[in-house]
């Protein structure tokens, strides 16, 4: 919404803060869009337009006295759109509400009072300078003539702040384009893609980027023409590209690094806790082990999102979650920190991941195939969910450009398989080595709003996967 | 439905005005153009091992604007709602359009793809109350289901909540459409999780979210039938979690599976449902959900199952989670046979797809908000009832395995390979149930399973379930989806158990 800016956020929310803060307090969260998508089917247009939107969140809490532990609160989201009376108007029928709601229900033991912190502002110096949303169809379709691409433009700002009745204040802004697309082959076999365009933009080094990608996965869609190949069920020896693993970290967000998930004994990274109660846990123990090669960090210094949470809590810059291997340390939320005695440490409310970086091993990407010898290249894996998450095993599919491999040399396409493994093996006894280099891959999702930020990994190499069906 | 809104409606949903606005604001060089105002208010309540552990109620209020210029349909979407707003969001929508109808995947017209049709839906909800009036007794209530669901000591966790969603939309366009929906939406969540040092098994009502109807807050004081009522649903979900604790896995064996009504919603909607959508086999998806094994040739010819599998669309059912009397783009919608006898008839597709296939679709062209353009997506689809009750079904089962309540789901990209697991199951053995199996999977590839359904349980066996977490769509949609269906037994199914 090009109307909300930092200044209008502050002088929006100015007349909503001045609450006796011994014993009440707001909070606000916004996010906000304004956004281009594209969508593509056979190199043309699908459906394309522009999507402005803003949310702010409110969470209202009150309390007898300054040393009260008795809280009782709620949580509010209105529309804003960019017209201070409007938008002022919104807050306030909310806020009534909310406060209605809080005096009228009970104390909830679970909540935490806000607290003070550092308040923080991210810009961008430099205009992204991204094309309009006229222009972008202009650019993108005439390098993919012929082919069938298929996929997603999103382009546009975001906004993320967070300002609170104690007065501290984030705003993160950015404006970024991304392109998430496949090139589909007559077989219907795929070559997926997802990527950043480079901003500040420009239209000639944009171009040059986009025309060498599409050259490469010319050269993968040619495999793909051949005949599939028909796997049997069993273990097959394998390397997941950086997609793949991508989905693979994707599900350590799922109610996996969350301390409230391994407390809660539904968390499979509860095996990687020091404390043995006795010998059977041992051995079970022993069973479910990661790789000392496998490190999962959330690293936000190299990532485009910011490091405040929906209730303005800042996230350390790193935090180092799995390291060789070993349990470091856990996504905290203030609910969970509460309930177990414990100190939050800046997570989201879903104690998910933010800013995901698997750190790399020695297998240069040059070298994937001779590695891999005889198996199958995995690019991208499909629908994944746990099927029996204590355990940490998950099934999925392999999708699009997967093939077969004899002796380093790319055969065929295979027809997909469905696979169940466990997380203990895929990055654990079965983890052979890791890509030296890191992919950086966008999150292009937009369930309610754009995503930010990015995932940053290696591609794997594995001794066996499970293929099931 | 009273108009007692948490926040005030958007004027243009109720306003006689409306309809004259969307000419006064269609740009020049547009042959057409539509206005969708919606409007939602979602409160929600949540208890956590029998404490007061979330309130809170969300609203969001836009207009989606759709022109169509050269042939091509161009939009956007906006929260600024002056008459201002709507007419700079009308002209960037035109512009848009323009530029972009040259690379245009198909050329559309208005009189086929946009019916004006005129009308009025309100869900069937009886008390209109909102949640948080009755927030104080709400709570007592949500907490007093903790001693039921928390029906033994190895109960470490319980939840109780409730979702009442209400969405109020107005449809008008340049052609003269003018539909206003009012949309009364109920979730109860219901949960127990039973631990045994590292044993640990969840029990809900029905599935994550499944026990979705259209209600309003009378669903919150009882249910549809009295065993459906919280306090009853929270009884059997806290014994059946301390029963899982105990019991084995389920063996890995081929088998006869015998499916109750709430994993057939997921089981209807994953592999009828999906690649039945004809945006899907027409290629919109292949970047994102995926495409369908189905082809546009397979309709009228493909024997999807066995002659017991009858499946309709239908969003005319009277509480079903997605009944509608009008889908996005104006178009009425019918109920419709899609598989009859277990032969292929129609496929799920609006307008748009319908007139890119030459295929007979269903009135499907739905939007998560007013945020989102209108895509095909399911409704209710619904597997018609056989014949017997689920004692008769049972009783002709000599070796199997009875599986309820989804807990996991997994299919590949062209809807044939899942892998599905499940809260709960029973042995049956001899006709009869048996002992309790816990973390109960199957895997099958779609036809040669919807081809082994060897019985299908008659009206006494029905239930109706639902879901708000249908994803689909670039930009991605998440949208209410129902699946009514009786208990259906299948022969020779891979079943199997967890990783102990």
């Amino acid at each position: 919404m090009n109307s909300i800016h930092e200044s209008y956020f502050l002088e929006l929310t100015a007349p909503f803060l001045g609450l006796d803060t011994r014993t009440q307090s707001l909070s606000l969260s916004l996010t906000s869009e304004n956004s281009t998508y594209i969508r593509f089917n056979q190199a043309k247009v699908r459906q394309s337009g522009r999507i402005e939107d803003a949310i702010l969140s409110l969470r209202y809490q009150e309390r007898a006295t300054e040393d009260s532990d008795t809280i009782k609160e709620a949580t509010a989201q209105v529309s804003l759109c960019g017209e201070l009376g409007n938008d002022r108007q919104a807050i306030r029928a909310g806020l009534e509400q909310i406060k209605l709601m809080t005096r009228r229900g009970p104390h909830k033991p679970f909540a935490t009072w806000i607290s003070r912190g550092e308040s923080s502002s991210s810009i961008p110096e430099v205009s992204a300078n991204l094309p309009s949303a006229e222009e972008w169809c202009d650019l993108v379709l005439p390098p993919v003539e012929g082919l069938d691409f298929t996929g997603i433009l999103s382009s546009g700002r975001m906004l993320r702040a967070s300002r609170n009745s104690l007065n501290h204040f984030h705003w993160f802004e950015t404006e970024s384009a991304t392109l998430d697309y496949s090139l589909i082959s007559s077989l219907g076999r795929a070559v997926k893609s997802e990527f950043t365009i480079p901003t500040p933009y420009s239209r000639e080094h944009f171009l040059h980027l986009f025309h060498e990608r599409i050259l490469r996965e010319k050269e993968i869609l040619a495999v793909l023409e051949r005949p599939a190949i028909q796997l049997s069920p069993g273990e097959y020896r394998c390397f997941l590209g950086p997609s793949a693993v991508q989905d693979l970290v994707q599900m350590f967000s799922w109610g996996c690094v969350g301390e409230d998930g391994i407390r809660q004994g539904t968390s499979p990274l509860k095996w990687l806790r020091s404390a043995t109660p006795d010998a059977t846990h041992v051995a079970e123990q022993n069973k479910h082990r990661l790789s000392h090669l496998f490190s999962l960090h959330e690293d936000f210094q190299v990532n485009a999102l910011p490091r405040f949470n929906e209730r303005g809590e800042i996230a350390p810059k790193n935090l180092n979650l799995i390291s060789n291997g070993e349990l470091k340390n856990t996504w905290i939320s203030n609910k969970t920190a509460k309930e177990w005695g414990l100190i939050s440490n800046g997570a989201s409310g879903s104690e998910g991941l933010r800013a995901p970086l698997v750190l790399g091993g020695k297998l240069n990407r040059q070298d994937t195939l001779s590695r891999l010898g005889t198996g199958v290249y995995i690019p991208n894996l499909h629908y994944l969910n746990w099927s029996d998450q204590p355990a940490g095993r998950i099934t999925g599919m392999t999708r699009h450009a997967c093939v077969w491999v004899e002796q380093g040399v790319a055969i065929a396409p295979i027809q997909n398989m469905r696979w169940d493994d466990t997380l203990f093996r895929i990055f654990g006894s079965e983890l052979e080595d890791l890509t030296s280099e890191l992919t950086t891959i966008p999150d292009t999702g937009s369930y309610d709003y754009r995503s930010l930020g990015n995932t940053t990994v290696p591609g794997a190499l594995l001794r066996s996967l499970r293929f099931t069906l | 439905m009273n108009n007692d809104h948490l926040i005030s409606l958007p004027i243009w949903i109720e306003s006689s005005a409306t309809a004259k606005l969307v000419h006064e604001l269609q740009p020049k060089n547009t042959q057409w153009m539509s206005l969708r105002f919606v409007h939602r208010e979602s409160e929600s309540l949540f208890t956590r091992d029998g404490i007061p552990d979330h309130e809170g109620f969300s609203t969001t209020s836009g207009a989606m604007i759709e022109v169509l210029v050269n042939g091509y349909f161009g939009y956007t979407a906006t929260t600024n709602l002056t008459v201002s707003g709507l007419k700079a969001a009308a002209q960037e929508a035109a512009l848009i359009a323009s530029r972009h109808s040259i690379y245009g995947l198909n050329r559309f017209t208005q009189e086929e793809t946009r019916i004006a049709s005129k009308g009025i839906y309100s869900s069937p909800a009886h008390d209109t109350r909102s949640l948080s009036e009755i927030n104080a007794e709400a709570f007592q209530t949500l907490v007093g289901l903790h001693k039921y669901l928390k029906a033994g000591d190895k109960i470490t966790r319980t939840v109780a909540g409730f979702v009442l969603t209400r969405t109020h939309s107005r449809f008008v366009s340049t052609a003269g459409a003018d539909v206003i929906q009012r949309f009364s939406q109920a979730t109860p969540h219901l949960s127990a999780t039973a631990r045994d040092t590292s044993n640990v098994q969840t029990r809900t009502n029905f599935g994550h979210s499944a026990q979705s109807r259209q209600a309003g807050l009378e669903s919150f004081f009882g249910g549809q039938t009295p065993s459906f009522t919280l306090a009853n649903l929270a009884k059997s979900i806290g014994h059946e979690a301390l029963e899982l604790l105990n019991a084995p896995d389920c063996p890995t064996e081929k088998t006869t599976l015998l499916i109750m009504p709430d994993q057939m919603m997921l089981q209807i909607h994953e592999s009828i449902g999906h690649p039945l959508e004809l945006d899907r086999i027409l290629g919109d998806e292949r970047n994102y959900a995926g495409s369908s094994f189905v082809s546009v040739e397979d309709f009228g010819k493909l024997k999807y199952g066995s002659p017991l599998l009858n499946v309709t669309f239908d969003p005319t059912v009277d509480d079903e989670f997605a009944s509608y009397a009008f889908d996005d783009t104006g178009a009425p919608s019918s109920r419709e046979f899609l598989i009859r006898n277990g032969i292929l008839e129609r496929g799920l597709g609006g307008q748009e797809s319908q007139l890119r296939t030459r295929l007979k679709g269903t009135a499907n062209m739905r939007a998560s908000s007013w945020n989102r353009p209108p895509i095909d997506r399911m409704a209710n689809i619904n597997l018609e009832p056989g014949q017997g009750s689920l004692t008769d079904l049972i009783a002709g089962v000599e070796r199997g395995v009875l599986m309820q309540s989804n807990k996991s789901w997994s299919i590949d990209d062209y809807r044939n390979k899942f892998q599905f697991g499940c809260e709960y199951a029973r042995e049956i053995r001899d006709g009869k149930l048996g002992k309790v199996l816990k973390n109960p999977n199957y895997r099958a590839v779609t036809l040669s399973f919807w081809n082994s359904l060897t019985a299908v349980g008659g009206p006494e066996t029905l239930g109706t379930f639902g879901t708000p977490y249908c994803g689909k769509g670039e930009p991605n949609q998440a949208i209410s989806v129902g699946h009514r269906s009786p208990a259906c037994v299948f022969r020779d199914i891979e079943v199997f158990g967890g990783e102990s």
